[in-house]
């Protein structure tokens, strides 16, 4: 079964819970091969997450409302502070953050930010095929990317300090 | 190909994911000697990107999951394959899940991008007919000068055809496939052991997915003009090394 580590993995970060995970993923599973006559070619790991990200949202907003919050203005969810504000922290302090602060710091982004950072980090994705999985164009998954970072690198910096 | 500035902050991204082209990166580099607060925070990002990816153990799909889904495609009962030209990466995931279920209608459409899996196809086709031919060109030059005038002569297009012999891509020639109906320029480049054939299509048509079929890659961009399509059986680091060297000296010969 390809891809099914990445298509895993990437539903793990979205739903923040193994179980929730795997249930989410035999569902994608399912619906792929449903969709099989929808697949038109191309990347066929993109295609699949894709699946599982439409998936992930259709299943939280059933089981797990409470836990989805994905909204359209997301500087003002965040309460765009600008990263200038706060003390930068030394790039041997970022080296020094361990998995569990690491962890930390993504599962609590954002979730069009921890998406975008997921399919990029760990996942392996190129700009172009987030910008398949995600629905949106590249310069947002760009600026999406920018502003997760900056948020990593800010909270690594106050849990650090 | 946009030369509109753009946000330093994103450009630092790019860089950091291996998406910019040559000539950005270059760009970006001395900006980073010039100034040292960008040079800071590209560290920062750097170590951050770094510590990512090396520290957090990846989460593999348990065993369990992986038997139901395996289970799925036990029974000895192998559906035909559908009738469509599917990716083989594909076709394996296919067949591991359409084994032992009800297919049929009621098919869950998802919204996706668009995609133009026959024009990949034909490019592909056309790519591997020519090296089953042993004549993956119809004029042998290792001179630009020569194979743009032939394309214009007979199908009065002429794509920019970049000298890579510098970079290490020697040019062989050109040919014209034709793709959905209407010839196309292509033109033919070594890379290593391999061949890479590019095809220029109007721009004005569909943008291409980025494919992998039975060994072969096709990278699609556009630029001046055209929307190009690179197929090679090379592996695809290095047909992404060919096309950034493309995409660099196509920029450098029509300005910025």
């Amino acid at each position: 079964m390809p891809h099914l580590d990445d298509a895993y993995a990437f539903a793990r970060w979205l739903t923040g819970n193994a179980t929730d995970a795997e249930d989410v993923v035999q569902e994608a599973c399912l619906r792929a091969l449903n969709g099989i006559g929808a697949y038109a070619g191309g990347n066929a790991r993109a295609w699949l997450l894709a699946i599982v990200r439409n998936t992930t949202f259709t299943w939280l907003a059933r089981n797990r409302p409470k836990a989805l919050v994905l909204t359209d203005d997301l500087e003002a969810a965040e309460g765009s502070a600008p990263a200038q504000d706060t003390t930068t922290p030394e790039t041997d302090l970022i080296a020094r953050a361990d998995e569990a602060l690491l962890q930390a710091a993504v599962a609590g982004l954002p979730t069009q930010y921890r998406e975008t950072l997921v399919l990029r980090e760990f996942n392996g994705l190129s700009y172009r095929d987030i910008a398949d999985v995600t629905g949106v164009a590249v310069g947002t998954v760009m600026s999406r990317l920018a502003r997760a970072r900056a948020l990593l690198i800010e909270r690594i910096g106050k849990e650090m300090a | 190909m946009s030369d509109d500035p753009i946000d330093p902050r994103l450009t630092m991204q790019a860089a950091l994911d291996g998406e910019l082209d040559t000539a950005a990166q270059a760009a970006f580099e001395r900006q980073l000697a010039d100034d040292p607060e960008l040079a800071a925070d590209y560290a920062r990002h750097r170590a951050l990107q770094n510590a990512l990816r090396t520290k957090i153990s990846r989460a593999a799909a348990p065993a369990a999951l992986r038997a139901r889904l395996d289970a799925l495609s036990s029974p000895a009962a192998r559906k035909p394959a559908p009738p469509r030209v599917l990716r083989r990466d594909f076709m394996q995931m296919a067949a591991a899940l359409a084994v032992g279920l009800g297919l049929g209608g009621g098919a869950t459409l998802l919204a996706l991008g668009p995609r133009n899996p026959d024009v990949v196809d034909a490019l592909i086709t056309a790519h591997r007919r020519a090296l089953l031919s042993g004549t993956p060109v119809d004029i042998a030059s290792n001179d630009r000068h020569n194979v743009r005038p032939w394309f214009d002569a007979r199908i009065a297009i002429s794509p920019p055809a970049p000298d890579l012999a510098a970079q290490g891509f020697p040019l062989i020639g050109g040919r014209v496939d034709v793709i959905g109906g209407a010839p196309a320029p292509t033109l033919v480049y070594r890379l290593g052991a391999h061949i890479v054939s590019v095809t220029a299509l109007p721009a004005s048509g569909p943008s291409l997915q980025t494919a992998g079929d039975a060994g072969f890659h096709a990278l699609s961009w556009r630029a001046a003009g055209f929307t190009f399509c690179a197929v090679s059986d090379a592996d695809r680091h290095e047909l992404d090394g060919f096309v950034e060297a493309f995409k660099a000296a196509i920029t450098n010969e029509t300005g910025p």
